[in-house]
């Protein structure tokens, strides 16, 4: 189904990402201008991890990928995004646990990393794959890269020691994925098919960088 | 934080934008694929970051590549030549040379990286000035592409950006 064709939902969800994003960003700007000491720990991991460009971008791109599918696969993608940032909270212990049995600190530095290329190049493959193959490599991208944003919340949760961080990033991680997926997806225009790969090729390019001088530098 | 990372990603961005030589190429990537027109249009400009990576982590390597400055003026002087020639060769040339130059570029980039603070932020500044500027050349060459008088148009441009590569080379 296309966006605009005459069913009674159209209007409402031509109009959801923008209304979405609206309302989000008065709540992160509540929380951003509000007086230092009455942030919390919440407050605080939003204004200092949470809105970085390197955490932030890489969500856009996924939710403009999930906005050029079709409806049911942008779904089936946008689900494998929750699914991931879901199961990654909990996969990462494992992952940790394994990470510091190795001698030295470095491993875990490289871990935490990686976790910002790793969600630039699934969302640069999902946005930069052909249009036939994109309905299958979006979900996988969208997997991945909530998982690695679920890292990311993980990694950076026992600097403020609040579980209610945990909680709100993926709150964050599936608003931002949600506001620009509809967002895209309600004004999508001819020309965002050939800026989807051009784009995508940026993001692929700054993960390989990026990962490489983690992995190398 | 922020502060931070605005500072990584501008000195990333401006990388590309304050090198007249990188800025011509980047340019001429993106005018030569909206001359050759229908999907090269898109196709050098997908290309040449990605392959633009591999010269950058040539250089996080610290591996030697000789001549650089070379490739990066030579990159101007060819593609503003073959813009000027209005030359369309075949789909994996193109990309062979775009390959070759993209290293060189990668490379000159890359051995900035490892040096600064924020390598994300500097990688994502670069990159996406380097696809902006792609992106500007497109623009410029699918709107003189309109007609056959600013067709002519888009070669004189070809032939001064080959100039400015000769001159690249000899200061």
């Amino acid at each position: 189904m296309k966006v605009g064709e005459g069913t009674s939902h159209s209007g409402f969800l031509r109009w959801a990402g923008p209304v979405l994003a609206g309302a989000g960003a008065l709540i992160v700007a509540i929380v951003l201008f509000s007086p230092a000491d009455a942030r919390g720990p919440i407050g605080w991991w939003l204004a200092s991890e949470a809105l970085s460009f390197r955490h932030v971008l890489p969500l856009v791109g996924l939710g403009a990928a999930l906005a050029l599918l079709p409806w049911r696969a942008g779904l089936v993608g946008f689900g494998a995004f929750a699914f991931g940032i879901v199961s990654g909270g909990y996969g990462i212990d494992a992952l940790i646990a394994a990470v510091v049995q190795i001698p030295g600190g470095a491993e875990y530095q490289t871990l935490t990393r990686l976790v910002s290329p790793l969600a630039f190049l699934a969302a640069g493959v999902a946005l930069a794959s052909p249009a036939r193959v994109r309905p299958y490599l979006a979900p996988v991208g969208a997997l991945a890269a909530g998982a690695a944003f679920a890292s990311f919340v993980r990694l950076s949760y026992p600097i403020f020691g609040d579980p209610g961080v945990v909680e709100a990033g993926i709150a964050f991680g599936l608003w931002v994925i949600a506001t620009s997926a509809l967002s895209l997806r309600a004004f999508r225009q001819p020309w965002f098919a050939i800026a989807g790969p051009i784009v995508g090729s940026w993001f692929i390019g700054i993960a390989l960088l990026d990962g490489g001088a983690a992995l190398l530098g | 934080m922020i502060q931070q990372q605005m500072d990584g990603i501008g000195s990333g961005f401006v990388h590309p934008l304050t090198g007249p030589d990188h800025f011509l190429a980047m340019f001429a990537v993106g005018l030569w694929g909206a001359q050759m027109g229908g999907s090269q249009v898109w196709r050098l400009a997908v290309a040449f970051p990605m392959i633009m990576v591999v010269g950058g982590i040539l250089a996080i390597l610290g591996l030697p590549l000789p001549h650089v400055e070379l490739g990066i003026a030579l990159s101007v002087i060819t593609l503003g030549t073959a813009i000027g020639l209005a030359w369309h060769p075949s789909s994996w040339i193109a990309l062979t040379l775009i390959a070759f130059f993209a290293i060189c570029h990668g490379y000159a980039h890359g051995t900035e990286l490892p040096r600064t603070v924020t390598p994300t932020d500097f990688a994502m500044g670069f990159v996406i000035a380097t696809g902006l500027i792609h992106v500007l050349g497109i623009g410029v060459g699918l709107v003189l592409q309109k007609t056959l008088h600013k067709r002519r148009l888009i070669r004189y441009l070809g032939a001064l950006i080959a100039l400015s590569g000769v001159y690249f080379l000899i200061v």
